[in-house]
C-alpha cells in the first residue's frame, strides 16, 4: 500500500522525520445560473506534501507533479532553526478503508442527467454549484504509519430568484438525495413577501444552519491553538473547565461523523471531540507540536504546524424550529462577506443577505434586507437562548467547513443597516 | 503529448482553449522574531475550456492524458462569445534582483520583526507575524485556430499580522506589500519603516483614542480606504459577468443590474480605471487567457458608467468587444473576468486644501474591517488609524469610528481627490471554485463630504 510514496521515502534517508502525504481528488462540478447549466467541470487535482525535519529545522513542501528530491535536500540546507517544528505521532499501524459509493460512477462518467434534470425542475430560476467528489488521502511516516483514506462526498447550494427576493439552502452529504429538498426550501424562502425597514439597535434573531455554518467555520478558526499562541483568537485565556458560552450551545470537531477525515497530518488517527460542551470550554484544537507545548495531547487535528477541524457539529436543541419564531424575532436565513476587526475579542460584522425575514408575534412581517450584524463572535455564543432540534449537514461556498448545524435564537444582536 | 494534441480532441467544438499552467513558490514564516519554517508548493498542471451550442466544459489536471471531452446535452446558459481577433505573443516581468540567496531574505525578515518588537510604545505588542511569498507564474495558451500566448509574472507578497493590546483596547490588523518582479521590490517598500510608523500610531490610537460623536461628518479616506472602496465598491460590480447572474450565487448581482452606460452614480470628481499593464504590479498581464491584448479600462468617467470588465462570453451577450478581463488563478481554474490594478484617478488638490476645507470631520488614514452587501451597496469600514478634523487641522487619534453608508451615497459624495495615486496589494476573490488572484487597488486621498459616522457597536 503507497508504494510509490514509500519510495519517495527511500530517497529521503538522513532526516529524522518524514512524512509524505497524497491528496488526490476528482471532482465533478455542475455550475448553474437561472436554472440553465453554465458549465460542467471535471478538476482531477493529486498533490503530494512531505515534510521532513532534523533538529529544530524543517521543510514543509507540495507538488502537483513529480517530487524533485534535490530541491529538497537544497531547500533543507538553507532552512534556519524554527520555533515550531512539526512532530510526527508514534503510530506504526497500517491502516485501510475505501468507502463505497454510487457517487464514484457519477464522477467517473461525468454523468449530470440527474442533477441538471433537478435543477431544472426549480420554480424560480436558480443558480448554485453542485460537487460531486472522490477525496484520496495518504500518508506514510518514518515512524512506520501507512494510512489509505478513500471517502466520497457531495455538496451544493441553491439560490433561488423571485424578483428582488432570494432564498438560500445548502447541503454536504455522502448521496444526493439531499438536493431536491435544497431546491425546495430555497424556492419557499424566496416566496416570502413584503419589505419591512430595520434601524440600527438590538434585535432578538434566529440564526439559520447557512449562517451557523459560516459562524463555525469562523470558530474552528479560532479553537486552532496556533491562532490562540499567536494571539490571534479570542479563547486565547479560555481553561479546561471555563462556562464561556450558553449552556445551551455544544460545538464539536466530528471528522469521524461526518466521514471527511480517519487520519491527521501527522499520523494520528482522529476522533470526535467537544470543544464546547454546554457552554464549557473544554479543548482547543491540538497537533503535536502544539500540544507539547501547551502541555496537553493531540487531538488529531493537524495540519502541520496548524491544526485545524475536519468538521463542526453544533449539537441539537429541544425545541421545533417554529418555536423559534414565535415571538418578535429576525430570521437570518444567509450571511456573507464575514470580517474581523478584531481576533483576539472576536469582533466581527457580517452582512444578512435572502430571507431576512422580520416576525411580529410569530407573524412574518416583511423582509429587512440586507441588514448587517455588528457584534462580538464570543458575546453571541453566550447570547443563545435557544436551539432547535432540527438540524442539517451544509458546506457552501461561505461556509467551506463541512457543519451539522441546527437554527439557533441569539437575544439582543447588534444589528446595523449602511 | 502537447497542448495542440488536446485541441484536437475537441475538434467538434467551437471554442477551444488550453492552458499549461505553473505557480512555484516559496514561503518564510517569522512569529514574533524566530523563524517558523520553510514551505515549497509547485501547481503544475493542465486546463481545456471548450464551448459548443450545448454545453461549456472544463477540464483540468496534471496529466495532459485526462483532458478529455464529455458528451453533454444542456440547457446551456452561455449562447456564445465575442469573436474578437486574438493575438499571439508573450509577456515577462523581469527580476532585477533575482538571485538573493534564501538565507539574506530570512535574516531580513527577522531583523525587520525584531526591530519591531522592541520599539518602545506603551501598548503590548502581543503578536507580530511575518509571511513571505516569492513565487513564479508561468502560463502557456493555445487555441483552437492556434493562437499562442506566453506568460511569466515573477511576484512577491509579504503579508504582516500584528496584534497590540493596551489598558483601554487592543487591535490586530494586518498590512501587506505586494507586487511583481524579484527582491528589488522588498528594498523599495521600506516595510520596516512603514510598519514602524503604523505601531506607533496606533499605540497612540490605542492610548488617547477618544470616541467619537455619532453623526454626519465630512470624511477624508486615504489612498488606502480608497483603493478598498475603488476595488469592492467599483472593480467589483462592474465584473460584467457579475451583472449577467453568473455568480449571482456566490458573490451576488451588481447594482449596475437595470443601469445604463452613461449613468450618474457618483460626482464628477470620480474616475476609475482598471489597468493591467502597470508595471511590476500585481495585476500585471499584456495579453489576458482568452488572447485578448490588455489595455486600460475607464470604468467611471466622471461619475458616470463608462465600461465594464468583459471577457468573451460576458462580452458576447452585451454586445461590445471583450477587454481582455478574462484570467485564472491557476491550471485547475477556469478564466473568469478579473480586476488586474483598480484605482480611483487622481485629481488636481494637494492634501493640505482637502484638510483644510473641513470644519468637523474625521480623517480614515487605515482599516481593521470592511465588507459590503452582495449588490456592492452597502459597506460599512471600521476605522484603524482615525483621526478627528477640526477647522481644518488634523487634531486627535479616534477610536475606531465606523462609517456605514452606500455606494451611491460614497460616490456621489466625493468632492474632491488629491493629486497623489498610491497602491495597495491585494488578493482578490472570486468563483467557485475559489480563485484568489493578486490585484493592486489604490487611489488618491478623496473629501467626502456629509457622511454617516458610527460608533463601533456598543463597546
Amino acid at each position: 500500500m503507497n508504494e510509490d510514496l514509500l519510495k519517495i521515502m527511500e530517497n529521503l534517508k538522513g532526516y529524522e522525520e518524514v512524512a509524505i502525504g497524497r491528496n488526490k481528488v476528482r471532482r465533478l462540478l455542475i455550475k448553474f445560473v437561472n436554472s440553465e447549466i453554465v458549465e460542467v467541470q471535471r478538476l482531477f487535482n493529486d498533490n503530494i506534501g512531505i515534510v521532513v525535519k532534523k533538529g529544530n529545522k524543517y521543510l514543509a513542501l507540495e507538488t502537483s507533479g513529480d517530487v524533485d528530491v534535490e530541491r529538497i535536500k537544497r531547500l533543507f540546507d538553507v532552512v534556519a532553526e524554527s520555533s515550531i517544528v512539526p512532530s510526527l505521532s508514534d503510530n506504526d499501524k497500517e491502516y485501510k478503508r475505501v468507502v463505497e459509493s454510487p457517487l464514484k460512477d457519477i464522477i467517473e462518467k461525468g454523468d449530470v442527467d440527474a442533477i441538471s434534470k433537478e435543477i431544472y425542475s426549480s420554480d424560480y430560476p436558480a443558480s448554485g454549484i453542485i460537487n460531486v467528489m472522490e477525496n484520496t488521502q495518504a500518508i506514510v511516516t518514518s515512524k512506520g504509519f501507512n494510512g489509505y483514506f478513500v471517502n466520497y462526498s457531495t455538496d451544493g447550494y441553491v439560490r433561488a430568484f423571485n424578483d428582488d427576493q432570494s432564498g438560500q439552502w445548502a447541503f454536504y452529504s455522502h448521496d444526493l438525495t439531499p438536493l431536491k429538498d435544497t431546491i425546495k426550501q430555497a424556492n419557499v424562502l424566496a416566496s416570502i413577501d413584503g419589505k419591512v425597514k430595520v434601524d440600527d439597535g438590538k434585535y432578538d434573531v434566529v440564526l439559520s444552519p447557512l449562517v451557523v455554518g459560516n459562524l463555525m467555520t469562523d470558530f474552528s478558526y479560532f479553537a486552532s491553538a496556533f491562532n490562540v499562541i499567536t494571539a490571534s483568537s479570542f479563547l486565547y485565556n479560555a481553561k479546561p473547565g471555563d462556562k464561556i458560552f450558553s449552556e445551551k450551545i455544544t460545538i464539536s470537531d466530528v471528522p469521524k461523523k461526518l466521514g471527511t477525515r480517519d487520519f491527521d497530518d501527522e499520523g494520528t488517527f482522529t476522533y470526535d471531540k467537544s470543544i464546547i460542551e454546554n457552554g464549557v470550554f473544554k479543548t482547543l484544537l491540538y497537533n503535536n507540536e502544539l500540544a507539547k507545548m501547551m502541555n496537553t495531547k493531540t487531538t488529531g487535528n493537524a495540519g502541520i504546524i496548524t491544526p485545524v477541524s475536519f468538521g463542526i457539529e453544533v449539537s441539537p436543541g429541544e425545541i421545533g424550529f417554529d418555536s423559534l419564531l414565535s415571538g418578535n424575532v429576525i430570521f437570518v436565513n444567509n450571511n456573507w462577506y464575514t470580517r474581523y476587526q478584531n481576533y483576539l475579542e472576536g469582533a466581527f460584522s457580517t452582512v444578512c443577505r435572502d430571507a431576512v425575514i422580520v416576525y411580529k408575534d410569530g407573524k412574518p412581517i416583511g423582509n429587512a434586507g440586507r441588514i448587517r450584524i455588528s457584534d462580538y463572535l464570543p458575546r453571541l455564543l453566550k447570547n443563545v437562548e435557544e436551539v432547535s432540534k432540527e438540524r442539517y449537514s451544509i458546506k457552501w461556498w461561505d461556509a467551506p467547513l463541512p457543519t451539522i448545524a441546527p437554527y439557533i435564537l441569539v437575544k439582543g444582536v447588534n444589528i446595523t443597516r449602511a | 503529448m502537447e497542448l495542440e494534441d488536446v485541441i484536437k480532441r475537441f475538434s467538434d467544438y467551437k471554442y477551444v482553449e488550453t492552458r499549461k499552467h505553473s505557480i512555484t513558490s516559496t514561503h518564510l514564516f517569522i512569529i514574533n522574531g524566530s523563524p517558523a519554517g520553510l514551505a515549497d508548493s509547485t501547481y503544475n498542471g493542465y486546463s481545456v475550456r471548450a464551448f459548443k451550442d450545448s454545453g461549456m466544459y472544463f477540464a483540468s489536471s496534471s496529466r495532459l492524458e485526462d483532458l478529455t471531452p464529455l458528451s453533454l446535452t444542456l440547457k446551456e446558459w452561455e449562447k456564445g462569445y465575442s469573436a474578437d481577433q486574438r493575438s499571439s505573443g508573450s509577456y515577462t516581468v523581469e527580476e532585477k534582483e533575482a538571485n538573493v540567496p534564501l538565507e539574506e531574505k530570512q535574516k531580513l525578515l527577522i531583523d525587520i520583526s525584531k526591530n519591531l518588537l522592541q520599539l518602545k510604545v506603551n501598548s503590548k505588542i502581543s503578536s507580530l507575524i511575518i509571511f513571505y511569498s516569492e513565487s513564479k507564474e508561468e502560463k502557456e495558451i493555445v487555441f483552437e485556430d492556434g493562437t499562442k500566448v506566453y506568460g511569466k509574472v515573477p511576484r512577491i507578497n509579504i503579508s504582516v499580522s500584528v496584534t497590540m493590546t493596551s489598558d483601554r483596547a487592543s487591535a490586530t490588523f494586518y498590512e501587506e506589500f505586494g507586487g511583481s518582479g524579484g527582491f528589488e521590490l522588498v528594498k523599495l517598500w521600506d516595510i520596516e519603516k512603514t510598519l514602524e510608523e503604523k505601531i506607533k500610531s496606533v499605540d497612540t490610537v490605542l492610548n488617547k483614542g477618544k470616541s467619537v460623536t455619532p453623526s454626519k461628518k465630512d470624511v477624508i479616506l486615504s489612498n488606502m480606504l480608497s483603493g478598498i472602496m475603488a476595488h469592492e465598491s467599483v472593480g467589483h460590480p462592474f465584473e460584467a459577468d457579475r451583472v449577467l447572474g453568473r455568480e449571482s450565487a456566490q458573490a451576488g448581482l451588481s447594482y449596475l443590474v437595470g443601469k445604463n452606460f452613461g449613468e450618474k452614480i457618483g460626482s464628477e470628481a470620480v474616475n476609475v480605471a482598471d489597468d493591467p499593464t502597470l508595471p511590476n504590479s500585481s495585476g500585471f498581464y499584456l495579453i489576458d487567457d482568452e488572447g485578448i491584448k490588455a489595455r486600460t479600462k475607464y470604468l467611471i468617467k466622471e461619475g458616470k458608467i463608462n465600461e465594464l470588465l468583459q471577457d468573451r462570453f460576458s462580452a458576447y451577450k452585451f454586445g461590445v468587444s471583450s477587454n481582455g478581463s478574462a484570467r485564472a488563478s491557476r491550471f485547475d481554474r477556469e478564466p473568469l473576468v478579473r480586476m488586474s490594478n483598480t484605482f480611483f484617478m487622481p485629481g488636481n488638490y494637494n492634501f493640505d486644501e482637502l484638510v483644510e476645507d473641513v470644519k468637523d470631520g474625521i480623517y480614515l488614514k487605515s482599516y481593521m474591517e470592511w465588507n459590503i452587501d452582495d449588490l456592492r451597496i452597502g459597506q460599512r469600514y471600521v476605522g484603524l488609524e482615525a483621526y478627528e478634523i477640526k477647522n481644518g487641522e488634523i487634531n486627535d487619534p479616534l477610536l475606531f469610528p465606523v462609517i456605514e453608508g452606500t455606494t451611491f451615497e460614497f460616490l456621489s459624495s466625493i468632492d474632491a481627490v488629491d493629486n497623489t495615486l498610491k497602491f495597495y496589494y491585494g488578493t482578490c476573490g472570486k468563483g467557485d471554485p475559489d480563485q484568489g488572484i493578486p490585484v493592486w487597488m489604490g487611489g488618491p486621498n478623496m473629501r467626502l463630504r456629509n457622511v454617516s459616522v458610527k460608533v463601533r457597536g456598543n463597546e
